[in-house]
């Protein structure tokens, strides 16, 4: 058994942070999503939605800015729920919707390391 | 009002339905026609989506000659802080820092000694100096050349002398613009007009910048503009994003509550669904911050005069257009700015701001996640269109496009384009109120 990532008290969602969805940033997060079957978003969803409150209630004990790493673990996970809940509950579990481009066309700027972006414009598919 | 309705949509029986509306939305199939008789209501030529002349004519007389937002003055807080704003069309690179005595400043991004790039980045702080990386120059946050490594072995005493190049840089109500023109031929205060007065009442620095996306595609940046000046589209589009945040069973296509012109700009209001039901955990994400539906809650800002104008209390949004390419998109307890910053008559930069309350818990980032995701998925839609448009006006298959009544801000843009170039060009300026 691997290290756990989460706090004990939610051990119960740690194969989900053992699949790789504990993200830090939108850009890593959305391409998880994009790239998961609509049955691993279900499966997420259905995991994850009954523990979300508990887990919200849990995080606000911490501070944004200070959270220890496992507990800052378990925050990125339920931000990764902000993903699944979208394509689940509007898509249908589709990752990317019906009719839309693809997501890294739209470039999440607020993601990028400040300052690293050499020229804006040069950002194109697949940065 | 329940034989409008469509029976796919997932509605309030109509019986709840009990909004004292300010303003009546299906006053008349023509009432902008009739407040705008000028624009007229035959097709539009697609020639301004497709032509390099009507790109070139947009870069001499629009771009090089209007007042551009470049971005708002919470993006830099604190002395030394500096951006860069690249002006494709103008083939432009503007740095924006702002000094000790706390004013904003525009510069070319030029090294005065061989025209190298000065900043290379795209944002940072600095002690108020910015220093050339090829010979080491050195500017403080006025301009003015104040170090020359090995100086004494030029010719002349360039310190103070050799500064770097201003640009007409100005603030409204903490939004930053810039002028291309040397000698422009309006204030800032003067090009926004009334539009610009109707933006003081609103306290848009409340809430700070959060989140920036671009997006670079193969359109027309009129083409991608007119995606995000109407709602016409937003029931079929948008249909699985945004099914009922806007639309509603006795307003099932989004029609406006006021839409008003300037000869340039444009302000439009539109009520929003009251009877909007999100799912499940959209619903426990949009309570707990500011969001795009917020209403009769503690996230909602005080409107003022300008906008809201009609005063609905089931106001959904403003959108104000200050020319040529910022939509500033004003809801209860968020705002955003689109930009559409033209490369050629087929490429654009789309560039998205958006504005909410600071998430002081974990649970309240959770919420603002939620809806930055709502908007980037709706906007990801809106992006499929705009080149699949491109490319079918380029078959040359049509030559007009059709606009109805409640799409006026689409066919006041391609008026507005189009006085702009007269006016700059020809120097015959119209008027829509003559």
């Amino acid at each position: 058994m691997a290290e756990p990532l989460l706090p004990q008290e939610f051990a119960d969602l740690e194969p989900l942070a053992q699949a790789g969805w504990c993200l830090a940033t939108e850009r890593e997060r959305t391409r998880k999503r994009r790239t998961s079957t609509p049955e691993t978003l279900r499966a997420f969803y259905a995991t994850v939605r009954p523990r979300l409150e508990a887990a919200l209630d849990y995080l606000d004990q911490f501070s944004l800015d200070a959270m220890p790493t496992k507990e800052q673990n378990l925050f990125n996970l339920t931000l990764s729920m902000t993903e699944v809940a979208f394509a689940v509950e509007k898509y249908k579990g589709n990752p990317s919707g019906f009719q839309a481009i693809e997501a890294s066309r739209f470039v999440p700027v607020h993601d990028l390391p400040s300052g690293a972006a050499p020229k804006p414009t040069l950002y194109k598919a697949g940065d | 009002m329940s034989t409008r309705m469509d029976a796919a949509l997932p509605i309030q029986p109509a019986e709840s339905i009990n909004i004292s509306l300010k303003k009546d939305f299906d006053a008349g199939v023509h009432r902008w026609h009739e407040k705008y008789p000028k624009l007229g209501t035959g097709p539009v030529s697609i020639e301004p989506l497709v032509s390099k002349q009507w790109f070139e004519a947009e870069r001499e007389y629009i771009y090089k000659k209007c007042w551009l937002h470049v971005g708002t003055v919470d993006a830099i807080p604190n002395p030394g802080d500096y951006f860069v704003h690249e002006i494709a069309i103008a083939k432009a690179s503007i740095v924006l820092i702002r000094g000790k005595d706390n004013i904003v400043r525009g510069f070319y991004n030029v090294c005065r000694h061989r025209g190298n790039k000065l900043v290379w980045d795209y944002q940072g702080s600095s002690s108020c100096y910015l220093s050339c990386k090829f010979h080491g120059w050195v500017y403080d946050a006025t301009g003015s050349l104040t170090n020359v490594p090995d100086g004494e072995r030029f010719y002349e005493n360039l310190e103070g002398q050799a500064n770097l190049i201003p640009v007409h840089t100005a603030v409204w109500e903490g939004f930053i613009f810039v002028n291309l023109d040397p000698h422009p031929t309006e204030t800032l205060e003067e090009y926004l007009g009334e539009a610009g007065q109707r933006m003081q009442d609103f306290p848009f620095q409340r809430v700070p910048l959060q989140f920036h996306y671009q997006s670079y595609q193969r359109a027309n940046w009129k083409l991608m503009q007119d995606a995000q000046s109407e709602i016409y589209h937003v029931r079929y589009l948008h249909s699985h994003s945004w099914p009922d945040v806007f639309t509603r069973p006795d307003n099932p296509y989004g029609h406006a509550y006021e839409l008003d012109l300037y000869d340039r700009h444009r302000v439009g209001n539109w009520p929003g669904n009251k009877y909007f039901q999100p799912k499940d955990v959209e619903g426990l994400a949009l309570g707990k911050s500011a969001a795009i539906t917020s209403r009769d809650n503690d996230f909602v800002l005080p409107t003022g005069q300008g906008i809201n104008v009609t005063n609905a209390d089931d106001w959904g949004f403003d959108i104000v257009h200050i020319f040529p390419n910022l939509n500033i998109l004003i809801l209860p307890g968020v705002w955003h700015t689109h930009q559409f910053w033209p490369v050629s008559e087929n490429e654009a930069l789309w560039e998205l701001k958006i504005h909410m309350p600071s998430a002081a818990t974990p649970s309240q980032r959770f919420g603002q996640e939620y809806n930055k995701i709502l908007l980037r998925d709706a906007l990801l839609e809106d992006g499929a269109t705009h080149e699949q448009t491109q490319d079918a006006l380029e078959t040359g298959a049509i030559k007009h496009i059709y606009l109805q009544d409640e799409e006026l801000f689409v066919r006041h843009s391609y008026w507005a384009v189009e006085q702009e170039i007269r006016a700059r060009r020809d120097g015959m300026r119209d008027s829509l109120f003559d």
